[in-house]
């Protein structure tokens, strides 16, 4: 566990330094500060619009921030050869996989938590209500949480693919989890012959469905939250990263370094 | 110290397969320092990636001590300097070093002392807390050097520690390799450069194209072969001087340099030395 928790101190160390991902970083606020500064204008709800705006923002970023530092993390390290270094000492290579990860999700959900204050704090001071609105929180929280499965795919894809390719499958996949009802309709049209069928299935069954952590509109309307199913929901996606996680770790267990 | 039997490893790169390592056996014994010489592509470093576990091979034993190479405690009697330095370029030298401190299990006082000891080992405890991508390419083999010393390992495997250095480097680099050599270390060291051979190795290897096609002592092979030597001498009036002289004339040519006062530069072997035997073996087996 010492191997974990060092490379976990390394990414949060590397999020730091690394003139890239302060780069990221900076381009997430500067976003997230233009899509408040459109929710002001003069069009009446301001509160929501700041929110709605503020929120896919921190969405956006979020995911393109896990699945790049996911991807970049693992292929530096083997490109810069600093693993035969790493792996000359008594680390297990899954070790090595599972502290990024971490390190990388504490990344993405520190980046989510300090975006999802200011959004909350410049709405309650340009808004009108009055009201400090702690629950849309939820919403940072649904933002990193799915940039953190999307990561795990794009850790998988990086095990074995190149760098470029990894983030496009990885965009892919996040692309395909929150539209997957389109592969039930494509289920039910008849326009396509029955193999395609078959791997819709596929799709439409095995991929974890984004929709299902439903929770924008009654955050942002003030309506009634299902907590119950924003509960289940992080159950059903901690999965998903736990199986994904096991995959890369049999993928990267036998790739020449 | 290290046993090395029948060793062979294929590499796929898409269809094809290089055969790297054809059945290479050898022994380093206790305490010495060992010589892995060979052209580019001998398959030297991959020797050592198997050594050291981080690639698989298809046939072979290898034996560390009485252990297999692929048992933990193998891992931590053995210290490792990749093939162009590699540490964490994002973190500085300290930093680096409390790493992979860190990941030998070492507590946190230890490690601490450890770090500070061996930054002043290898000549960095100014720079130590700068950040690696700042350093220049011998202070990258440095504390790549220290990170392998971390453990203080009974083995010590080099790969190729002299390359890209200036002549001061290298020299900081054969002194370092001559002080863990009085500390009892056994090194194994891959290189391509014959002199860093003759300047700290006791027996070496020559591999080529995946095999070993010698193995003997430098000092013994020197002996046999070398049919004279080249003195460099350092004259008062005319600058610099080479001779060349057989060996039983060697003590002759000193008394007269002294009887003159000129200051002895180098004494190497000429031709019949490590450079030309290479040079024979491999082109005998090219044919
Ligand atoms: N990861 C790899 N995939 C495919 N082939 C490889 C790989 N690594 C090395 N090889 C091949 O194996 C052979 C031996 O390479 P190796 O790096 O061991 O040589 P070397 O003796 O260390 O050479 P150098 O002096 O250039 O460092 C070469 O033909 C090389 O092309
Ligand atoms: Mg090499």
């Amino acid at each position: 566990m010492n191997a974990v928790l060092a490379f976990i101190k390394l990414s949060l160390l590397e999020a730091r330094r690394d003139r890239l991902y302060l780069g990221l970083v900076a381009f997430a606020f500067l976003f997230v500060a233009l899509a408040l500064l459109l929710g002001m204008s003069p069009w009446g709800h301001i509160e929501e619009v700041m929110l709605h705006l503020g929120f896919a923002g921190v969405s956006v970023f979020t995911l393109i921030y896990a699945v790049f530092m996911n991807v970049n993390n693992l292929h530096r390290d083997l490109q810069s050869r600093v693993l035969y270094t790493v792996f000359s000492r008594p680390v297990q290579r899954w070790h090595y996989l599972l502290g990024r990860f971490i390190g990388t999700a504490l990344n993405v959900i520190i980046l989510a938590l300090v975006l999802s204050f200011i959004i909350i704090l410049s709405t309650w001071y340009f808004g009108y209500s009055g009201n400090i609105r702690w629950e849309a929180l939820a919403l940072g929280y649904r933002a990193a949480i799915q940039a953190l499965v999307s990561g795990a795919f794009a850790l998988v894809f990086a095990t074995f693919m190149s760098t470029g390719i990894s983030i496009i499958l990885a965009f892919m996949m996040h692309f395909i989890c929150a539209n997957v009802s389109i592969f039930n309709l494509l289920i039910k049209s008849s326009k396509y012959p029955g193999w395609t069928k078959v791997l819709f299935k596929i799709i439409y069954y095995v991929v974890p469905d984004f929709r299902y952590m439903n929770i924008i509109d009654p955050v942002i309307h003030q309506r009634v939250i299902n907590w119950e199913l924003l509960g289940t929901s992080s159950i059903v996606y901690i999965c998903y990263i736990i199986v994904l996680l096991i995959m890369a770790f049999a993928v990267f267990q036998t790739r020449e370094l | 110290m290290i046993t090395i039997t029948g060793v062979r490893k294929k590499y796929r790169s898409g269809r094809k397969k290089i055969e790297a390592l054809k059945g290479v056996s050898l022994t380093v014994k206790k305490g010495e320092v060992f010589g892995l010489v060979g052209p580019n592509g001998a398959g030297k470093t991959t020797l050592i990636k198997c050594l050291l576990g981080l690639t698989e091979f298809e046939k072979g034993k290898i034996q560390i001590g009485e252990l297999d190479h692929k048992e933990t405690r193998a891992k931590t009697i053995t210290g490792y300097l990749p093939e162009e330095a590699r540490v964490y370029t994002n973190l500085t030298g300290r930093e680096n070093l409390l790493l992979f401190a860190s990941l030998l299990k070492m507590d946190a006082n230890k490690s601490r002392k450890r770090t500070a000891e061996l930054l002043e080992f290898v000549g960095l405890k100014e720079a130590g807390d700068s950040l690696v991508r700042t350093y220049s390419k011998g202070m990258m083999q440095r504390i790549s050097l220290a990170q392998a010393l971390l453990n203080d390992p009974e083995i010590v495997i080099l790969d190729e520690p002299m390359s890209g250095l200036d002549p001061l480097g290298r020299i900081m680099m054969i002194d370092l390799i001559k002080k863990m050599k009085q500390e009892g270390k056994t090194i194994l060291m891959s290189t391509h450069i014959i002199p860093d051979v003759e300047a700290v190795c006791d027996r070496f290897a020559l591999i080529h194209k995946g095999k070993v096609i010698f193995e003997g002592g430098v000092a013994e092979v020197i002996k046999r072969h070398a049919e004279h030597y080249v003195v460099k001498f350092l004259k008062e009036d005319s600058g610099l001087e080479e001779v060349n002289v057989k060996a039983e004339e060697m003590w002759e040519l000193f008394e007269e340099g002294r009887a003159e006062g000129w200051k002895v530069i180098s004494v190497l072997p000429g031709r019949g030395g490590l450079q030309e035997l290479f040079k024979n073996i491999i082109e005998e087996h090219e044919q």
